[in-house]
């Protein structure tokens, strides 16, 4: 298993009382596969996502990733982890306004140490894979949402990660545009193997995926569906 | 398009992409930043520059002046000429070198002058002249001999000559002590030697025309010695000292140096402290600056750490940005300190030569060696400023920061943590008030300071949140809809508003604590005066002069003086430096009997200071200035060993007064006592007390037309020379003000860079705002209340802090520093006016930024961002 996730509790500390987002979560996911989470808003969706990213340890429970226990890696483990096993796509994008598109798609290799050339021409590669060979040195502010979310998509990419989490990434966009980033993730998913957790609120999109979870309340709602 | 940047480092390349790409975006934030931190170096550089130009020009004034003189032979008020006899068999050692020097005024400059024997000066000095006879720069001594043989013959340097356009032959008119006399410049000196000293400002005549005109007849000032060749100094040294009777002190000619260096040291460091607060300012404003960038992209900050970046890279980031700033800021400073030092030289030098010695220097070039230190400390500090706030971007969690999930509120543990935390420190810094000065400065005072400022600083964000508790009711209820956003936006910015809060806060608690204790010091000064200065008329040579000067009255001015009808006392006073434990220490005389009669006397807790007096008379006792008690830890009961004509005396000490004329330390004897162990006593000053009813501006003006034209003298009436006293404390003060203002000019960059981007960051909100029908005077006053209130917050801790360093200023740094009892005065009307005028200031900073905003947004479409 790539996932495992075992009693997994997690809390937020927003005022004097803590929120729990999570409450016992068990899950596995197998490499290659291509999950989506739903739920009602506050359920515990982007919570469980940004575990499994390695953005911050569970208050409880066990969670491995490729045979990492991100329950009890340090900080330095976990931003390894991120910087060379995990892609990220946001609602919001999240670009670098200073940066260039290509630059931006390049961050992840120049991070792990490529030469500025090479990290460039593997970006380039990857927005051409997305479908924006020409809009490499334009800058986040001049491109549309949906070219946006792309960028962003090859920038979750390019340093082949073995898991790309994906939160609400049609969020922000028209259908058009949503439904040609849903084609891009179920084609990356085909044809790189990369497994890929999205959470939706949409059931179009969520049904674009081979494996459904529902959260409510924090936990997992009935049986997880292939 | 691939660029060559294939071998830069990722770290590297972040900081070009994500720091300087960021700061050519936002460059409003990055000029005032820099601004900032060049006007906090540029004022380091200034006093440094101003402090080292003195000291040096000391330095090098003796080592030209002393030549290839190794050894100096000096007595107590002047080395009796009729002494020299029993000094003759040290000619076995080498050459000895009579010499007489004093300060004269030569069209209203300062001249220091030289009197030798130049037979024998000439194996120590080296003279160069300009035209002389076939082009020959060097003269016989028989040569020189006849240029000097006319009593008023001078020789000036080129330098001072070219300044007025005289020349050889030309005439000048020559101030010293009470007299003018007309000297005729008979060689010009080339910049080279001694004719280097004091920037030009020297001049050469024979010994015994320097005696006679600077009122030293029968006296030297030194006996120089140069030394065979071969002799080893310390060896001469031990032997000739051993040889000497009492009365004669030998010393080295470096040591006038080291004198005056010690005497300025305090006063550096008070000043270097002072340019401290410009500095500090200059460091809030990269702390300002790095925590707007941290906040304003907290979302890139977490995008960068979801792809990896570590909390480490984050951090160093930040410093880049930090560094980035500093040192194109740092050099900047350097600059404006170059043209900055002229000023402050000018000032320093003008208070120096109240307070200490007469000099005459000029600014020094800016060196690596000061440069260098200087960068790196600015540069530093920036980090070190820029710490927290990078510290708190690397802390920023991944998913807190892209999801940009508000800050969570502070919790009430957090007020009691940063309670005791302020508490502690303030224990603290109490506690370092107790330890005394190292190697003559108030380095605890300084870190007493620092506790205290840390201490406000750390309980800002609790003292924010409870202001803000407080005004809920006024702004909401008094301002209506207005209020309500603006506390809303304070409410919810309240952990990022404590920052420019508190480094506005500690900026402006830094001036009002040097405000209070000037102000403290003005009035304790006022008080003194009022009950020192007794006498109707105060008369003394009008020769510009630094403390040490001590050209008396010619006998027929001093005779002069006395006699007028409405004149009913008379004190003839004597001050001059003396050496005192490796430092100088003024020496008084003065005439108790008419002291006690007529004068009245500040004593530190003694009220009948008459029968002190008296019974000084009696037992040769002295009265020593508190400066003195404290400096060299004296008290009534103690002795005062003093170099006399005799050799060392201990004079008992019998009263401890107040005086606020100098901080070296002053002995006071009677008259008798000086005559007894110092000589005949030579009047510098004196004091005239009229009959009951006289006219002290008739006596004044008709004592002036006795002394006619050709005598130099000033007479101060009471009232005027009390406002003279408060001229020069006012000009002494100058540079302070200056200081004071540098830094608040920076702390208003500060403000400013801080009230625009809170105006920029809610152009959102503003544009929904006027969606939902708010008008743009509405929005403009919630900007307003909002920058009125970050005023307003920072002029309490300012206050609040301010009064604390004041008291460290007042009664820890000030006493160990000068010596001096300042009474505590709170100048209210001052700083209530102040008080007042920052929160209208930042008020109306808000509502001008607020007001450019909204035009440019309703002009244009295109979202605006700090670029414009």
């Amino acid at each position: 298993m790539l996932l495992c996730a075992h009693h997994l509790h997690h809390h937020y500390q927003k005022s004097e009382t803590p929120v729990h987002a999570l409450r016992g979560i068990d899950w596995e996911v197998a490499q290659g596969e291509f999950w989506a989470l739903m739920g009602p808003s506050g359920c515990g969706k982007s919570t469980l996502l940004h575990l499994c990213g390695a953005m911050e340890p569970p208050a409880s429970g066990t969670l491995t990733l490729a045979d990492v226990p991100l329950h009890s890696a340090s900080d330095e483990v976990l931003t390894k982890l991120r910087r060379e096993k995990i892609g990220f796509i946001f609602q919001a994008f999240n670009l670098l306004p200073t940066l260039t598109v290509v630059e931006n798609v390049a961050l992840p290799l120049r991070l792990a140490g490529h030469s500025y050339a090479a990290a460039t021409k593997r970006a380039e590669a990857y927005l051409e894979r997305v479908g924006l060979p020409t809009r490499g040195q334009h800058f986040p502010a001049q491109l549309s949402g949906g070219e946006r979310q792309r960028v962003a998509i090859a920038r979750a990419l390019v340093h082949e990660p073995l898991l790309v989490i994906a939160d609400e990434p049609t969020g922000s966009l028209d259908s058009a545009n949503g439904q040609r980033v849903v084609e891009l993730l179920q084609e990356i998913n085909r044809t790189l193997g990369v497994t890929i957790l999205m959470a939706t609120h949409d059931p179009s999109v969520a049904a674009a995926a081979g494996k459904l979870l529902r959260l409510k309340d924090g936990q997992v709602e009935g049986q997880p569906v292939a | 398009m691939v660029k060559s940047k294939g071998n830069q480092s990722p770290n590297m390349h972040l900081t070009q992409s994500f720091i300087f790409r960021h700061l050519r975006q936002a460059p409003f934030r990055a000029l005032s930043t820099l601004l900032g931190i060049a006007a906090g170096i540029a004022v380091i550089i200034a006093i440094q520059l101003a402090k080292t130009s003195s000291v040096a020009g000391f330095r090098e004034a003796i080592e030209q002046m002393s030549g290839k003189a190794a050894l100096e032979i000096s007595a107590s008020g002047g080395l009796p000429e009729d002494r020299l006899r029993e000094l003759i068999p040290l000619e076995t050692y080498g050459l000895l070198c009579p010499v007489v020097e004093g300060e004269v005024t030569i069209a209203e400059e300062t001249v220091h002058v030289l009197g030798v024997d130049i037979l024998l000066d000439q194996a120590v000095r080296d003279y160069d002249l300009v035209d002389f006879g076939n082009g020959r720069g060097q003269p016989t001594p028989t040569e020189f001999l006849n240029l000097l043989k006319n009593p008023n013959s001078i020789i000036l340097t080129q330098k001072l000559a070219k300044r007025h356009g005289w020349q050889v032959g030309s005439t000048v008119q020559m101030a010293s002590g009470d007299e003018f006399i007309p000297m005729q410049i008979s060689a010009l000196l080339l910049d080279k030697g001694a004719a280097r000293a004091m920037g030009g400002n020297f001049a050469l005549m024979d010994i015994a025309a320097a005696q006679w005109r600077l009122g030293k007849l029968g006296k030297l000032d030194r006996l120089e010695i140069k030394l065979r060749e071969g002799l080893d100094v310390e060896e001469a040294e031990r032997e000739i000292a051993s040889q000497l009777k009492p009365g004669l002190t030998l010393s080295r000619p470096e040591r006038r140096g080291s004198e005056v260096e010690k005497m300025l040291t305090a006063y550096h460091f008070n000043l270097t402290l002072l340019s401290g607060i410009a500095l500090l300012a200059g460091l809030y404003v990269i702390y300002n600056s790095v925590s707007l960038s941290v906040i304003g992209r907290r979302v890139e900050i977490g995008m960068l750490r979801t792809l990896g970046v570590t909390r480490g890279q984050v951090t160093r980031l930040f410093l880049a940005e930090a560094a980035l700033l500093a040192i194109p800021g740092c050099l900047l400073g350097l600059l404006f300190g170059q043209w900055l030092g002229h000023g402050t030289l000018k000032l320093t030098q003008l208070t120096a030569a109240t307070l200490y010695t007469q000099s005459n220097v000029l600014l020094a070039p800016l060196s690596l060696e000061l440069a260098v230190p200087v960068v790196i400390l600015g540069v530093v500090l920036a980090l070190i400023a820029a710490w927290q706030p990078a510290r708190e971007a690397s802390r920023l969690a991944p998913i807190t920061a892209v999801r940009n999930i508000p800050e969570v509120a502070i919790s009430s543990r957090g007020n009691w943590r940063a309670l005791a935390w302020c508490f502690g420190l303030l224990l603290l810094g109490w506690a370092t008030c107790y330890f005394p000065m190292v190697q003559g400065v108030p380095v605890f005072g300084a870190v007493a300071c620092l506790l205290a400022v840390a201490a406000v600083i750390v309980l800002t964000p609790s003292l924010l949140r409870w202001f803000l508790g407080g005004l809920r009711g006024v702004i909401v209820r008094r301002a209506g809809v207005t209020g309500q956003l603006a506390w809303g936006n304070l409410q919810a910015g309240q952990r990022r508003l404590a920052i420019p809060v508190s480094a506005l806060g500690g900026t402006l608690a830094l001036t009002t604590a040097i405000a209070i204790m000037v102000g403290s010091f003005r009035e304790t000064l006022t008080y003194w005066v009022d009950n020192s200065l007794a006498a109707d008329l105060y008369i003394r040579p009008a020769t510009k002069r630094g403390a040490g000067g001590s050209i008396g009255f010619s006998p027929e001015t001093a005779a002069l003086l006395t006699q007028h009808p409405d004149i009913l006392a008379a004190d003839a006073l004597r001050n001059f430096d003396i050496p005192y434990q490796n430092s100088r220490i003024v020496l008084n005389a003065a005439n108790f009997t008419v002291a006690a009669r007529h004068g009245r006397l500040l004593f530190k807790g003694i009220w009948d200071w008459r029968s002190v007096l008296a019974e000084c008379q009696q037992t040769h006792g002295v009265v020593i200035s508190e400066p003195m008690a404290l400096r060299y830890k004296l008290g009534v009961g103690d002795t005062v060993s003093l170099p006399t004509l005799s050799g060392e005396h201990a004079f008992p000490i019998k009263a401890v007064y107040f005086d606020y004329s100098n901080d070296r330390g002053s002995v006071t004897m009677d008259h008798t006592t000086y005559e007894k162990y110092f000589g005949p006593l030579v009047p510098t000053n004196m004091a005239i007390f009229l009959k009951p009813g006289a006219n002290a501006d008739g006596v004044r003006e008709a004592l002036l037309e006795k002394l006619g034209a050709t005598k130099n003298v000033q007479i101060f009436t009471n009232a005027s020379l009390r406002v003279e006293v408060m001229r020069i404390f006012d000009r002494s003060f100058s540079i302070t003000w200056a200081l004071e203002i540098v830094a608040i000019l920076v702390a208003m960059a500060g403000v400013a860079t801080t009230v625009l981007t809170l105006v920029l960051e809610r152009r959102e909100e503003m544009n929904l705002l006027r969606q939902l029908g708010t008008t743009q005077a509405q929005l403009r006053k919630t900007m307003a209340i909002e920058a009125g209130v970050i005023g307003l917050m920072s002029q309490i801790i300012g206050v609040g802090l301010g009064l604390l360093l004041s008291l460290v200023l007042i009664y820890v740094i000030n006493v160990q520093s000068f010596g001096w009892t300042i009474q505590f005065h709170f100048p209210a009307l001052l700083l209530g006016q102040f008080s007042l005028a920052l929160p209208l200031a930042t008020a109306a900073a808000g509502w001008l930024f607020a007001k450019w905003i909204l035009q440019r947004s309703q002009r244009s479409a295109l979202p605006v961002d700090l670029s414009e």
